[in-house]
């Protein structure tokens, strides 16, 4: 009699955690609607019109959270705006994001692609943008190619990505580049840039020759061929003035008594000036012990982290007197650059990074695009966003989009893409110095806001 | 020349009593309770991140907010003890897990909180600044780095040599089972290694990473790699190999970094090739007891 | 003799397999066999096929990795913490010949596979001599080398740098048909590994494990079954990786020799329980649902405390992983057929 009891209850027990399941994964696939935010868009508005953006980013991160941001805000412009209007429809925008987990060191790939799909099949967005560490992004920018969904990259440097739209148009045309304008082209910026103000500086200090180049660059992939033309092009550029000492390409994970050894060793190669070429950690531990040493070169070069407002804090004030690309800072880079800076900031209430200046750009030029289409079909976009090329640029925050034929990738130089460089001052503040690159008053008025300050324990040791 | 040479003598013996530090408790847990603690890279990140975080609500006294720094992370090795590790202990790939475990939780509770933005400390320095001579610049915290590290490792020996706790560990490590027999207890005796362990990573992080910087919540991994290369090379559980161990890594290390041509992408390599080199000719180190296990 | 065996064995297959079939753990494989084969199925909304369905997909990848480091460290009691070797090697390899050479998708797999035995081959010999953690440290050395060389942007043009190889085509467009070669693939892997752990092979690798000297003693050749162990194990784990690199469409040093990897095969194997084989299966699952759901469960509103799950999953991750780790000393499978097998003694009415 028991064991019949018993057998009822196992039945009965087996009954109720089968339904269990069956109702847990019920609920768990009818989920609630996708958490899709609209913002500024009028209350009451219709949301099956409404053109989804997908952000793909490491959320938390500083990469993914700007690239949200930048997309959020432009939403929210174009929607108090009065959104699009498509064959006498009104769209608004709706932003959408999933954590690509790819600024992780630990990079696990199939967390990518596995957002890359949340966004594409279950949010089933319109758009797509974002991407930052470019052997996350080879891997799940596929998704979105074989989804055929236009994806705007806004964050990842290397070449690779547009030499794939130019080698397999058919495969990947889908892709564009906002952000930022590719290594080689940032190889040529520098150049040009150095090249003129090694000839400048020269001329200040008539008792000691700046003529010795260093590199410091991450031994990563990225890097390789920028390092490999300053080397080589720099010293023509000068006119033979400047001479290159052996670059110094370090190990991602390196401690800061590295760093303190290779600043010692360019320090005693007799180097005047270092171009640090780095976008991970790096960097604070080169300007600590640059600015704890006071080491007689001067710092010129790419550092990403040092592009973040944050840097002077996190390095307490270690990082003053390093000169560094800045894609964006508060000055007349194109018409709309300072209204965006500032409302960006009252909005946010931290200084866009420039991957939210990307993401912002792309956006807005999704908008136009559509507009300009008269539909959501990409393959009509796609001809429209082509044709904004150098005769026909794209008006942005952070320059004139502008796309070289076959490759979708940014036209470099003024005043398209174009890279300002900007200097952390005494006190924290960071001011957008004069370079070769790009005019000292520009056709909106002045784009520099400030003077070069040579760090004075160099200026000491060189007078 | 001359300054090179300087810059890899400092540069090496720097490495050296860092690495010594976070040997010589990892060793110490290893030759003790045969526990191959993977948090304890862990422990030495942590430390570092407390020292951010702690400033926003105590008085800015840095050698105060240090101090109860130490004494937390200490206490947490303690505990990581007696709550994770000893139920444990039989098993070693279970110890294995649950360390690994712990590790990936403290870098992802850091993630959470500071993500991977590197951050500076310099406020917790002890002397500042730097001392120049005409070829060389040396850091002021470096020096007293060495120093500090040098007295800490001696008293260390003495500490395990002369103590009744010392001659307890080392009573266990020899033979954990007569010590038992002979009325030790070896589960205190293990909690006490372990907070002294996770109390020497914590003493190195707070010596060296206000002279540094905070890397990421994933730094901790480098260094307990390194401290793999340390005891291996010094043979595991030899208190004397580690820190012979520990100088030899630092110093091979500077040495490839500066000498070797393309040799900072390669001073990373050197400890990892260092292990497997040992493993091949002389698995038990160089100090090490002739038996592997 | 073999030969006539074999026949019977054979003949009498359909037999024996009802007669497996009606035992516990035979109805038990042939339910969940059941279930995964109706899966994909069951819905044909775009998030389910192209979001939920993949996960199987990568669950059962990294249960065939998970049961190759389960034959080698549970089985053969070779400890590694290096897989990560096989499993990347592989995957390069499969990606160099596809992307490089032209060569098919289905040859590029077998030669990243064998690739992988002829690492395995290559660090099983020098590893020979060392033991327990020694060898653990040794692998994971290995491995670590391995994935600093791949790094290198400076070696790019022998490694393929930071960036690795991309673009490569995946195993189907249709993740149904991509779910269905992984799970033919899986269901051949798990017979293979568990067939060969009960047959002669496994009682000398278990023999090896227990007492090394004493099979010594006893006539047995230990080392050339211990690079046998590290050989057949090498192959599954880069079988494994040849799949994890088309899944993903492309290699990375850091996502495919990473440490991480070589962790998640110890951890899933353990969580399902050490020497089951089957339980890597159900570690794996566990694993990869976990980080699913809390993906899922998204961000979590209790009044105003608002908790975003998918900031805090990895370190819920952890949490849970701890916590598993901890009560579960012998891994999770063996308590849940336990557990089973008494609610199925009660039904049969036993």
């Amino acid at each position: 009699m028991e064991s019949l009891t018993k057998r009822i209850l196992a039945i009965v027990l087996i009954a109720v955690i089968g339904v269990g399941i069956g109702v847990g994964a019920w609920i768990f696939l009818a989920a609630p609607e996708a958490a899709i935010k609209y913002p500024g868009a009028p209350s009451g508005f219709d949301k099956d019109n409404t053109i989804v953006i997908g952000c793909a980013g490491d959320t938390g991160e500083i990469q993914g959270d700007a690239n949200y941001e930048g997309a959020y805000f432009a939403c929210k412009h174009i929607n108090e705006a009065g959104g699009v209007v498509i064959n006498a429809i009104t769209y608004y925008f709706g932003v959408t994001k999933e954590d690509t987990d790819e600024s992780n060191p630990n990079l696990v790939p199939s967390r990518g692609v596995d957002a890359a799909r949340r966004l594409i099949y279950d949010k089933e967005v319109d758009f797509a943008v974002g991407g930052f560490r470019s052997e996350a992004l080879l891997a799940y920018i596929e998704e979105f190619m074989d989804a055929e969904m236009i994806f705007i990259g806004t964050g990842a440097a290397t070449d690779i990505f547009c030499e794939k739209v130019n080698e397999t148009y058919a495969d990947y045309k889908w892709f564009f580049r906002f952000m930022p304008i590719n290594s080689t082209a940032l190889g040529g910026q520098i150049l040009y840039t150095l090249a003129d103000f090694i000839l400048n500086i020269n001329a200040d200090y008539p008792n000691h020759d700046v003529k010795e180049i260093g590199i410091l660059a991450e031994d990563l992939t990225w890097v390789t061929s920028l390092v490999g033309a300053i080397k080589d092009v720099l010293p023509l550029l000068t006119g033979g003035w400047a001479t290159m000492l052996p670059e110094i390409l370090y190990d991602i994970s390196l401690s800061a008594t590295d760093m303190n050894s290779h600043l010692a060793d360019l320090q005693a190669d007799g180097a005047d000036i270092v171009i640090p070429v780095i976008s991970a950690q790096g960097g604070i531990l080169m300007m600590q012990q640059y600015a704890l040493n006071e080491y007689d070169y001067l710092i010129f070069g790419i550092d990403v982290q040092s592009q973040l407002d944050t840097y002077w804090d996190d390095t307490g004030g270690d990082c003053v007197y390093e000169t560094m690309m800045q894609t964006l800072y508060r000055c007349n880079k194109t018409s709309k650059s300072v209204a965006f800076w500032d409302a960006f900031i009252a909005q946010f209430g931290h200084e866009p990074l420039y991957i939210a200046c990307g993401a912002y750009d792309a956006v807005s030029a999704i908008r136009d695009a559509v507009e300009d289409a008269q539909s959501l079909d990409p393959d009509l976009i796609i001809p429209v966003m082509e044709s904004w090329d150098r005769s026909n640029p794209h008006l942005g925050v952070a320059g004139n989009a502008a796309w070289w034929p076959n490759t979708h990738d940014l036209v470099a130089g003024y005043p398209f893409g174009y890279t300002l460089w900007a200097q952390w001052q005494p006190g924290g503040t960071k001011a957008v110095v004069p370079a070769l690159i790009y005019p000292d008053v520009g056709a909106y008025g002045n784009i520099t806001t400030g003077d070069y300050v040579v760090a004075p324990w160099v200026h000491t040791e060189w007078s | 020349m001359e300054a090179e040479i300087i810059n890899f003598l400092f540069n090496g013996t720097v490495n050296g009593a860092i690495f010594s530090l976070i040997a010589l408790g990892y060793s110490l847990v290893y030759g003790v309770g045969h526990i191959m603690n993977l948090a304890h890279g862990a422990f030495f990140m942590l430390t570092g991140y407390m020292l951010l975080w702690f400033p926003s609500f105590l008085p800015e006294i840095p050698w105060l907010i240090a101090t109860i720094v130490v004494i937390f992370v200490t206490i947490i090795g303690g505990l990581a003890y007696i709550i994770l590790i000893k139920p444990l202990q039989d098993t070693s790939v279970g110890v294995v897990l649950i360390t690994f475990g712990l590790a990936f939780f403290i870098q992802e509770y850091v993630f959470v909180l500071s993500g991977t933005t590197p951050y500076s400390v310099k406020e917790f320095k002890i002397i500042d600044g730097v001392t120049k001579i005409p070829s060389f610049s040396f850091i002021n915290q470096f020096i007293f780095l060495i120093f500090a590290s040098l007295i800490i490792v001696s008293v260390f020996a003495l500490f395990i040599s002369k103590s009744k706790l010392g001659k307890s560990i080392r009573a266990v490590s020899q033979d954990r089972e007569a010590a038992s027999l002979m009325g030790i207890n070896t589960n205190r005796v293990l909690l006490y290694t372990l907070m002294i362990s996770a109390f020497l990573a914590s003493i190195a992080a707070v010596l060296y990473l206000p002279a540094a910087a905070l890397n990421g919540p994933s730094m901790g991994w480098g260094y307990l790699t390194n401290s793999f290369a340390v005891v291996i090379l010094g043979g595991m559980g030899s208190l004397v190999g580690s820190v012979v161990g520990a100088y030899i890594v630092g110093y091979v290390t500077s040495f490839t970094s500066i000498f070797i041509p393309n040799g900072p992408s390669w001073a990373h390599l050197v400890p990892i090739i260092i292990i497997v080199i040992m493993l091949l000719i002389r698995p038990q180190g160089i100090f090490g007891k002739k038996e592997l296990r | 003799m073999v030969k006539e065996k074999m026949k019977e064995k054979i003949n009498n297959f359909p037999g024996y397999l009802k007669s497996w079939g009606t035992t516990f753990i035979g109805g038990l494989t042939i339910l969940c066999l059941i279930i995964l084969t109706v899966i994909p199925f069951l819905s044909n909304d775009l998030k389910y096929v192209y979001v939920f369905l993949p996960q199987f997909t990568l669950a059962m990848i990294f249960a065939i990795f998970a049961a190759s480091w389960d034959l080698l460290t549970g089985i053969s009691g070779q400890i590694s913490f290096g897989h990560a070797i096989f499993f990347g090697v592989a995957g390069y390899i499969c990606a160099y010949f596809i992307d490089y050479q032209g060569f098919p998708t289905w040859v590029a797999i077998v030669l990243g596979s064998l690739g992988a035995v002829f690492f395995g081959l290559l660090i099983g010999i020098p590893c020979l001599r060392l033991k327990g953690p020694y060898l653990a440290l040794g692998t994971l050395a290995f491995s670590l080398i391995l994935l600093k060389l791949f790094l290198q942007g400076s070696l790019a043009h022998i490694f393929f740098g930071s960036e690795g190889i991309s673009g490569l085509p995946s195993l189907s467009d249709d993740p149904i048909i991509e779910y269905f070669i992984i799970f033919i693939f899986t269901i051949i892997s798990f017979i293979v590994i568990i067939q060969i752990s009960k047959s002669k092979l496994g009682t000398i690798f278990k023999s090896i494990r227990d007492d090394e000297t004493g099979a010594d003693a006893s006539g047995i050749n230990t080392t050339k079954y211990k690079v046998i162990a590290f050989m057949i194990s090498a192959f599954f784990a880069g079988l494994a990786g040849t799949f994890y690199a088309l899944y993903n469409t492309a290699v990375n040093p850091t996502g495919n020799f990473g440490t991480l990897n070589s962790f998640f095969a110890i951890l899933m194997a353990s969580l399902g329980g050490l020497t089951t084989i089957t339980g890597a299966a159900l570690g794996a699952f566990f694993f990869i649902f976990l980080e699913y759901i809390l993906i899922e469960i998204g961000v979590i509103e209790i009044g105003n405390l608002i908790i975003d799950v998918s900031l805090w999953k990895f370190a819920i991750f952890a949490l849970i992983l701890i916590i598993v780790v901890r009560f579960a000393e012998r891994g999770i499978l063996r308590p849940i057929l336990e557990h089973l097998k008494d609610l199925w003694d009660v039904l049969m009415g036993r």
